[in-house]
Formats: C-alpha cells, structure tokens, sequence
C-alpha cells in the first residue's frame, strides 16, 4: 500500500500516478465491478478526476489511498447508473430467506464439488458487485485481505457488533447468489 | 433458537469467539438442523473462495489476463491525461 516514499506529501505528476498506480486502481475496480471495460473505464475516470482535484490533496493520506477514494465514488456512482443499489434481492438477503419467526423459506441447496477456481473467482466477482458497496468492502477486507475485525471496524467507521452485521448479510447474500449462479444447475 | 439467529451466530462465530451459552445453543441447533449444518459448511467454502480471489485478482482476471490495465487501455489513459494535463 505504500506509495511514492519520496514525496509524502504533495503529488507526484499524473503520468507517474498511472506508472505507479494504475495497476493497483485497476485491480480495485475490477475486484468490486467484476468487468474489465468498465473497470479500466473506472480508472481513467478517477486519474481524470483527480487531476482536477489535485489541488485539495493534502498529503494526510498516501496518494494512493487519495485516489482509491475517489475511485470508490466513481465504483459507486456506476453502481448506481447501473441500477445495482435498487436490487434488493442480495442487499437484503437476510430478509429474503427467512420468515417472519425465523425458519429457511428455502433450504440451502447441496453444492456439488466445486468448479474451476478461475470459474468461481470470476462468478463471485460478478456477486460481489451486487452487494451494497460496503458490505462488499467489508466482507473483502475480512475475507480476502485477513484484515482484523477491530482494524477492519476502524477503516470502515462502524462499531465491531455493526461489522458482524454486515458481514453476516454479505456472507447471506453471496451464499445465496453461488447457490443460483453455480452450484444449482449441478445438483443431483 | 431460530435457524435465522444459528446463522447468523454460524457467521460471528468466523469473527469472533462465541460466548460460552451461544456455542451450546448453536451446538444443540445445529445437531438437528441439516439446512443450518449446510449453511455452515458453504459458509466455510465461500470462505476459501474469496481467499483465492485475492490470490487470483493479484494474478489474473477471470479470461486468464492478469489483473493488470492491458497495454491498449494504458495508452488510452496516458492520451486522455495528457489531453487535459
């Protein structure tokens, strides 16, 4: 995560942002909107936009965390144009799959063996840009990057007991989406 | 204990150590529960999913590319920052 050791504060020149840290925005987006076009679209978008902020960087953060930032605005913003933050379905998963006292509506189905990682990776991907942005981040944080839950809580500004709720509902939500997009058309 | 407080213990019970009376609870649930025996074992694989994804994501995207912007991408990028720069 650490940046430009030379200047820690003030910007470097935008073509260096893109030799230093294109690769890292880009393997960002691409984690959280699971498409290449767009993920690259992404990119460009925040290099563009931060140039035009440039002037409210204040070097209290590494200028990469600056710029992942303003990628998350953008992430979030195309989630919106793509209408993903009105589908329900995963973000309250929770609700979906239980009634009113509590009992499975539909009981998780058996998961044959598992497929190709690569086919795993690439489905849960396209999951996880179906969660509502922050459970996303945080089940990604705990999950993939084996972040703390006091760290991950503090990062994300929510209580622990709040983080444990959000990942429960992230964890809901992709279980249930594996299930429909991967593991059921292979059941016995 | 209802199958939708076992899952959600079944879930905290990955972040944290369940207190003494939650793991006897969830234990006595889960012995006659089969849906909430399932859910935790996929709980576990999905678990094991995102790991590889970080590794993957670091590696390759899912065509087999690396997680990397493509050379054509790059060189679109560096025009347009110039453009405005």
């Amino acid at each position: 995560m650490s940046s430009s050791p030379t200047l820690p504060t003030g910007t470097t020149a935008p073509e260096v942002w893109l030799e230093t840290h294109g690769d890292s925005l880009f393997a960002f987006a691409f984690s959280r909107v699971g498409r290449r076009e767009v993920a690259e679209d992404l990119v460009q978008e925040t290099l563009l936009a931060g140039i035009e902020a440039r002037s409210r960087f204040e070097g209290r953060s590494s200028e990469r965390t600056w710029l992942i930032g303003i990628l998350k605005r953008k992430i979030a913003g195309w989630r919106r144009r793509q209408g993903v933050v009105s589908e329900p379905d995963l973000a309250r998963m929770v609700d979906e799959q239980f009634t009113r006292r509590g009992k499975w509506k539909t009981t998780p189905a058996a998961w044959g063996s598992d497929p190709e990682t690569e086919e795993i990776a690439s489905v849960l991907r396209r999951c996880l840009a179906k969660l509502p942005e922050r459970q996303a981040e945080a089940v990604l944080m705990i999950e993939s990057s084996r972040l703390d839950p006091e760290k991950t809580s503090k990062l994300l500004g929510v209580t622990t007991n709040h983080l444990y709720v959000m990942l429960y509902r992230a964890r809901t939500g992709l279980r249930a989406c594996l299930e429909q997009r991967l593991f059921r058309a292979k059941d016995r | 204990m209802s199958c939708r407080r076992a899952t959600q213990l079944i879930s905290e019970s990955m972040d944290r150590p369940l207190t003494r009376r939650e793991r006897v609870a969830l234990r006595v649930h889960i012995v006659i529960c089969g849906s909430c025996r399932r859910y935790r074992r996929q709980l576990a694989r999905l678990r094991t999913a995102l790991e590889r994804l970080a590794a993957t994501s670091e590696m390759a995207t899912a065509e087999g590319a690396p997680a990397v912007l493509s050379p054509e991408a790059r060189t679109r990028i560096r025009d347009a920052l110039r453009s405005v720069g």
